[in-house]
């Protein structure tokens, strides 16, 4: 059978909700599609309509709002690496995003498809939790916002009703110093994650005021190690050494759930969290450390 | 369904299916077969064709999303008579064996050296990251990517729509 669908080119979000409702489970919205299309090739999914967004305006933009950076659902991948010097919160995520497949599918693929892919092993996903991001979301009774934690369900699911769309993920830019770092192990480049660890650290007056800390590809969603947060929560930023990183990455382990499959086993993928967690703090604590 | 874009500088009309892809069209419809496809799935690079200045597989767009683009493929680049210098420095550093990836390789490193004119060979490297070589000519082609640089640095530019 030759697979084939209609196209729809909404112009703008309300239209491409209208479509969406009046055309129903059938119908999917195509961002970058660089997921979709092998998903549809493979026929892990069937798609009667596909509504490009491509062509939307005002969903790409990556704009610097007082308290919050606004990454549009379509801004691409290499978007966001572009983006990485425009405040230390998108260092990490540009420093992240460059990780991801290769230059010329981050070109395509868009940070809005990538959260509503859901994929466990999403690299941004634990980033975003840590960066306490939410999610601006539109549906044909008007708008709503959740938290990353909140949006993410499961494998390959997330808080989205049949007809909603993602707009937006709101990173926002405490006017605390904030660093966040994300490690991970991956066979080589151009490889997804086995597992891995997002922080971030705010500090003021010297003193951290804020920690967080989560894990990817080790659950369906990202997980946070909050008993590892709180080694570090209120501590003086002079204080803390390589002894309490080590005693806030120890609560990794605990929280860690990760499956067995081909590309690593449970054992190893657990035994890394605190390894990772441990190396993220660090980065985040030197640069809290050094020069504004 | 009627589209228009831009390819290799020249403006065209094309009837593009809903589903189809750009780098199907491409080849369907402009003959242009230089545009390599290996994988299918956006592993392999050999698809890479340049849509408005940036790098894409092209076996991952839709047809219907490059409406309005401008993309150039190899055959945008030179040709027999004048080669692009990119294609000179592959030529001479031997960058390639088989040739069925060379396509694509040469395309990320046009779109490369636009953007970083002056790599270190571990940028080269890193760049050539998204695209697979079966014969394993990388070294070639990483010392390629360089000498294309130096070629481009002396002004070796040579009249091409890319």
């Amino acid at each position: 059978m030759i697979r084939q669908f209609d196209y729809l080119r909404p112009d703008t979000v309300d239209a491409a909700i209208a479509m969406k409702s009046r055309h129903g489970e059938r119908a999917c919205y195509w961002a970058g599609g660089t997921d979709l299309m092998l998903q549809w090739r493979q026929g892990e999914v069937t798609i009667d309509h596909c509504i490009d967004l491509t062509h939307l305006n005002g969903l790409d933009g990556i704009e610097a709002l007082p308290g919050e950076i606004r990454i549009g659902a379509m801004a691409t991948l290499d978007d966001l690496d572009r983006a990485a010097s425009m405040h230390p919160v998108m260092k990490a995520l540009g420093d992240t995003a460059r990780l991801m497949c290769t230059k010329q599918t981050r070109t395509l693929a868009t940070v809005g498809g990538n959260m509503c892919n859901a994929s466990p092993g999403a690299d941004l996903s634990p980033l975003f939790v840590a960066l306490e991001s939410r999610c601006l979301i539109q549906g044909p009774n008007g708008r709503r916002d959740v938290s990353m934690e909140d949006f993410l369900t499961g494998v390959n699911t997330t808080d989205l009703t049949a007809d909603e769309l993602l707009r937006a993920i709101v990173v926002p830019t405490p006017p605390a110093r904030r660093e966040a770092s994300y490690r991970r192990v991956a066979r080589t480049v151009v490889d997804i994650a086995l597992v891995s660890a997002a922080v971030s650290l705010t500090a003021d007056a010297g003193t951290i005021t804020d920690a967080r800390i989560a894990l990817g590809s080790v659950a369906p969603v990202p997980v946070r190690v909050q008993e590892g947060e709180s080694v570090l929560a209120g501590m003086a930023l002079g204080d803390i050494d390589a002894k309490h990183l080590e005693e806030a990455a120890g609560h990794a382990a605990a929280v860690a759930r990760p499956i067995t499959d081909v590309r690593a086993g449970a054992g190893y993928r657990t035994r890394m969290c605190p390894v990772l967690v441990r190396r993220a703090l660090a980065d985040a604590l030197g640069r809290l450390g050094g020069d504004e | 369904m009627m589209i228009r874009m831009t390819v290799n500088g020249r403006a065209f009309d094309l009837d593009a299916k809903p589903h189809e892809r750009l780098c199907d069209l491409l080849r369907r419809a402009l003959g242009l077969h230089g545009v390599r496809v290996s994988c299918s799935e956006g592993e392999c690079g050999s698809c890479t064709v340049i849509m408005d200045g940036e790098p894409v597989t092209s076996c991952l767009v839709l047809a219907m999303q490059a409406e309005g683009r401008e993309i150039v493929t190899i055959e945008g680049l030179g040709n027999e008579d004048n080669l692009h210098p990119i294609q000179e420095a592959f030529i001479e550093e031997q960058g390639f064996q088989c040739a069925f990836c060379t396509p694509g390789f040469i395309m990320a490193a046009k779109a490369f050296l636009d953007e970083n004119p002056d790599p270190t060979e571990e940028e080269a490297a890193m760049a050539m990251s998204g695209n697979i070589c079966r014969c394993g000519a990388y070294p070639y082609i990483v010392k390629s990517v360089m000498n294309a640089a130096a070629r481009l640095k002396e002004g070796g530019s040579v009249s091409n729509t890319g």
